[in-house]
């Protein structure tokens, strides 16, 4: 959801000469309506679209429930997603989402000729959600749109790697490319495609901190997909661990950059952070996941990195890797080095030069 | 000209969105530039640093606590209980009446009194039911909520109330909270207990709230006519529902008199028409019940896209004109 301009921000860009008076109109008559109204929107949106679906669909797929019929309902729905999209209404953008979920869901189902293999899952189906998702990301459509097909295709690119030491670097695949995207969020901005890296930088800032807080061989997620697909789905820790120890501290370096006589000082409060909570890696992606979004004067996602961190918390706390003195340890300590940081921080920043 | 941090977020959404250029951000930089200043950055290092801090600490003494939970004796898990809620009131004595700080630490004492409970329950078995702990949960925390007038405070104990009467008046084992939602009595008593609390606060919301917000209003509206809508749905097919749909039409006609005329309250007219949508749909589903073909459903979908569209465009508009006055 895209912030609304302020009417201070429009006059200071008139002022200034870099919008002109039918421009500033055309954005303020174009501004966004208040979330609650769209979220309300949006629900009833989605009502009417399954009840359009389920008028067309379930006749059609109960004449013929064969791989040829859900493929060509498939197109159908997904050229019918594409034609929504172009008018770009809070209540059309809905449908079209519904339906673009829908005609996805059933290209992908007409390559499996069995249900069983939808539940067990098959490289072939990740393969097809893969290039699916992939060409209706490409589409210009909403944020929320674009945010959910780039989410299938890494889930997708997820399943095809595996479990393992392959899924935790992918993890931190993730973690790098959110970073980077949101600490480049200005370069980006004014580019014809600026919609599309907005929704990568919200599709695998989620992947990423969904990885940290769940993806742990010890969460109780990762058990569920043993159970459900007698296959290992979480990674090995160690590896993550360390890498989630440099993303931090990486981020920490780059974003003190410029930071003067705090420079030295910052590293080393990051550095000493990044030791100490090194066996909670999931606290690291989301602490670095704050500054990036801070750094790209994203609130939303400055916010969800905090909320991923007390979740993490939840999860750390029922983990089976270590016991619960330990972890205690290793929580309690972390604060301890935050808060010894911001003293540290704040005696230098009043200190004359 | 400068403009503060908090316009950054919507600079950037308009160059992402195509409205400025790169040069037409360049040079807006001038103005606000695209990333936060060594200032912001302390500032909000400063604050985050401390209540991250402070709350890992606190999640680390509460991972200790819990490592020794079954060696601890009742009066020690008590007695940390205790001294939590203690503190928590303590801070609010400290600190200047209504400012943050205080309306946080009565927040804490309020959610450190449902813990309390929940733990002399675990303690000693009283045999309670679930909708007595969340009754003596509501009835020990008002005081809290009085002295705070914090609309977080009062949020918190309205929800607990209501959850106290949805559990009291369930009859399912399954269904736990929902399971009041299938009689009539208990449509109307939900209703009627987030009225009271919804007329209480319109009347004398300066008394009860330190600062004119209006979440509690909007949570007891919702309160109100989410469950004569449900009621009004089911009445098209129950004869016992009926009243409920004579009770959700003057409920709405009274709403839309008083939020559009008297307080003018956007999201409250937004609960009333959307709940009136849902409600019409049913009807439209009930008349067109005996011809379920692919013209009635689609009939019905339409109804719900027109309605809900044309809702929207005049929700938007009256939002507009509140933030144009």
């Amino acid at each position: 959801m895209s912030a609304i301009p302020s009417a201070r921000l429009l006059d200071a860009l008139q002022a200034e000469g870099i919008l002109d008076d039918a421009a500033c109109e055309a954005i303020a008559g174009d501004a966004p309506m208040p979330w609650w109204l769209a979220v309300v929107q949006g629900f009833a949106a989605w009502v009417a679209s399954l009840i359009i679906l389920s008028s067309f669909f379930g006749p059609l797929l109960m004449a013929g429930n064969g791989p040829v019929t859900r493929a060509v309902g498939g197109v159908v729905l997904l050229a019918a997603a594409f034609l929504l999209f172009r008018r770009r209404r809070t209540f059309t953008d809905q449908m079209a989402l519904a339906f673009s979920f829908a005609g996805q869901a059933l290209l992908v189902s007409s390559v499996a000729d069995r249900f069983l293999y939808m539940v067990q899952g098959t490289d072939t189906l990740a393969r097809t959600a893969l290039v699916v998702a992939a060409a209706m990301a490409a589409i210009p459509s909403t944020t929320l749109h674009r945010t959910a097909c780039v989410l299938t295709v890494l889930a997708s690119i997820g399943y095809l790697i595996g479990p393992g030491d392959g899924l935790a670097v992918f993890g931190l695949a993730l973690a790098v490319v959110a970073l980077a995207l949101w600490l480049s969020r200005a370069r980006w901005a004014p580019h014809p495609q600026a919609p599309l890296f907005k929704a990568a930088g919200h599709a695998t800032t989620l992947a990423a901190l969904c990885v940290a807080v769940y993806g742990s061989d010890t969460s109780g997620t990762p058990l569920l997909g043993e159970l459900l697909r007698d296959r290992h789905l979480s990674f090995v820790l160690p590896i993550y661990r360390v890498g989630a120890a440099a993303l931090f501290t990486g981020t920490v370096f780059w974003l003190s950059r410029d930071a003067g006589r705090l420079r030295v000082p910052l590293a080393v409060a990051g550095l000493l952070f990044a030791v100490v909570a090194h066996p909670a890696p999931g606290l690291l992606v989301s602490a670095a996941v704050l500054l990036a979004a801070f750094h790209a004067s994203h609130r939303g996602w400055t916010v969800m990195a905090l909320a991923f961190a007390a979740l993490y918390l939840g999860e750390y706390h029922y983990s089976l890797h270590s016991t619960l003195l330990i972890k205690s340890a290793v929580i309690a300590a972390s604060g301890v080095v935050l808060l010894a940081a911001r003293a540290a921080l704040l005696a230098l920043s009043r200190s004359p030069r | 000209m400068s403009l503060p941090d908090a316009d950054r977020e919507s600079l950037l959404a308009l160059a992402e969105s195509g409205a400025l250029s790169r040069a037409q951000l360049d040079a807006a930089a001038r103005l606000l530039p695209l990333a936060p200043s060594g200032e912001s950055w302390l500032r909000a290092a400063d604050r985050t640093l401390a209540v991250a801090g402070a709350l890992l600490l606190a999640a680390g003494l509460i991972f200790f606590f819990a490592y020794n939970w079954d060696t601890l004796h009742r009066f020690a898990k008590l007695g940390l209980a205790g001294t939590a809620l203690f503190a928590c009131v303590a801070v609010a004595f400290v600190t200047a009446p209504f400012g943050t700080a205080w309306r946080a630490a009565l927040l804490a004492a309020s959610i450190a009194t449902g813990a309390l409970l929940a733990l002399i329950g675990q303690i000693y078995q009283t045999g309670a039911d679930v909708w007595e702990l969340f009754a003596a949960w509501a009835a020990l925390m008002m005081p809290f909520a009085l002295l705070a007038r914090s609309s977080a405070c009062w949020v918190l104990w309205l929800t607990i109330a209501n959850a106290a009467l949805l559990r009291g008046l369930s009859q399912s084992a399954w269904l736990h909270f929902f399971g009041a939602l299938d009689r009539p009595g208990a449509l109307f008593a939900i209703a009627a207990l987030n009225a009271l609390v919804l007329i209480a606060f319109e009347v004398a919301g300066a008394a009860l709230l330190a600062h004119p917000h209006r979440h509690v209003m909007r949570l007891a509206g919702v309160g109100v006519l989410a469950p004569l809508a449900i009621g009004a749905c089911l009445g098209w097919w129950e004869r016992d529902f009926v009243p409920l749909i004579l009770a959700f039409l003057a409920t709405a006609a009274l709403s839309l008199r008083c939020y559009l005329g008297v307080r003018r309250d956007v999201p409250l007219l937004a609960a009333t028409a959307f709940s009136g949508i849902a409600v019409a749909s049913a009807a439209l589903t009930r008349l067109l019940e005996h011809g379920s073909d692919f013209l009635s459903i689609n009939l019905i979908a339409g109804f719900v896209i027109a309605s809900t569209a044309f809702a929207g465009v005049w929700l938007k508009r009256l939002y507009q004109e509140g933030k144009a006055a």
